[in-house]
């Protein structure tokens, strides 16, 4: 379990920019050198960490009830949002000098696009696991043109999703 | 301005925490709304700041952007009562739901419901990858990068090694000419 929680105090130390970021690490670490979770609960704890209220991170404690019960729910909230509180304190309190470094501002733009690069590879990872006919292909295009192309919550895309898969399977 | 109460900040992102459905864009326009409107903390200048910092920092950055506001308003007693009041509503919600998950996981209903979802997943991953790429790939320098890092990770090299790789690309590319 601690190795659980240290997994995920470095990941959330080490990536800046959000949940989507994370994922690709997560699965890596949790699902393809762990094998604590197959590419399937991987997906289903992302989609609960979208459909509940709060961060994508959220995904974390879920992972960890399924691993080791409330403890783990408990436990990996805390090592998910440690690093921030000590990173952004201590950012808080140096505020100015960071924001201006021209270094920062540079790293950055050698990142974004790498995360970028990074998100596509596990789209092809999981959904290798996902696609397993083609209405799963037929959902998935049909919830990135609704969730990229109008205003509706994704919330209710995969909620839509879930009662399409019951009515088709 | 007044210094707001600890109860009052812990209060106001418990709400926040409760009611932002909907990833990380519907969650800022809750912010926007409690923190500079209703309750003036911030004006909207501060308030872009803190989104900022959140984006910069490591971590979860709607999470960062509260601990920022909570010590600007309280110091750190200030920061760690945004995460509280963030993360307990949906702590909750995903231990009832993991709870109830376990339990009926093997369902046939509730297979076929999990099936549907899985595949709207990748979807929600394809379509933050587009968004963030119209943003972000908008010079050959970037489309390279991104490029690189894709075939990269296809190959199983690790995340965090590929992400700090970047950086430093980033750094060579960019840096130079503020020197």
């Amino acid at each position: 379990m601690f190795k659980f929680f240290f997994i995920l105090f470095y990941i959330n130390l080490f990536t800046i920019g959000g949940g989507y970021v994370m994922i690709p690490l997560l699965e890596k670490e949790l699902v393809e050198k762990l094998h604590w979770l197959s590419h399937q609960e991987f997906i289903e704890a992302i989609a609960v960490g979208q459909m509940t209220p709060g961060p994508l991170t959220i995904m974390n404690a879920f992972i960890g009830y399924k691993l080791f019960g409330i403890a783990g729910a408990v436990g990996a909230t805390i090592s998910s949002y440690l690093p921030s509180l000590i990173v952004v304190t201590l950012i808080s309190y140096y505020y100015q000098g960071f924001r201006k470094s021209p270094f920062v501002d540079a790293a950055f733009k050698g990142i974004k696009p790498a995360v970028i690069g990074l998100l596509m590879a596990t789209a092809i990872s999981l959904g290798r696991a996902s696609f397993i006919d083609l209405y799963s292909i037929m959902i998935a295009m049909i919830s990135f043109i609704l969730i990229s192309f109008t205003k509706i919550d994704p919330t209710f895309i995969i909620l839509g999703a879930g009662i399409a898969g019951f009515i088709i399977y | 301005m007044k210094e707001p109460s600890l109860k009052k900040i812990f209060l106001v992102f418990l709400k926040i925490g409760a009611f932002a459905f909907g990833g990380v864009y519907s969650m800022l326009a809750f912010f926007e709304r409690e923190l500079v409107r209703k309750n003036k903390w911030l004006n909207e200048e501060e308030f872009s700041e803190a989104v900022a910092i959140g984006q910069l920092t490591p971590g979860a950055p709607i999470i960062n952007t509260g601990i920022f506001i909570g010590y600007r308003l309280r110091k750190f007693k200030g920061a760690v009562v945004t995460i509280i009041g963030q993360v307990l509503p949906s702590l909750v919600i995903v231990i009832a739901l993991g709870y109830v998950y376990i339990k009926y996981r093997e369902i046939e209903v509730v297979r076929a419901f999990l099936k549907g979802i899985g595949a709207a997943v990748i979807g929600l991953l394809l379509s933050v990858i587009y968004k963030l790429g119209k943003k972000i790939l908008n010079s050959s320098s970037s489309v390279a990068i991104g490029l690189a890092i894709f075939i990269l990770a296809i190959l199983k090299i690790n995340p965090i090694a590929l992400l700090v790789l970047s950086g430093l690309t980033g750094l060579i590319l960019y840096g130079r000419r503020h020197v």
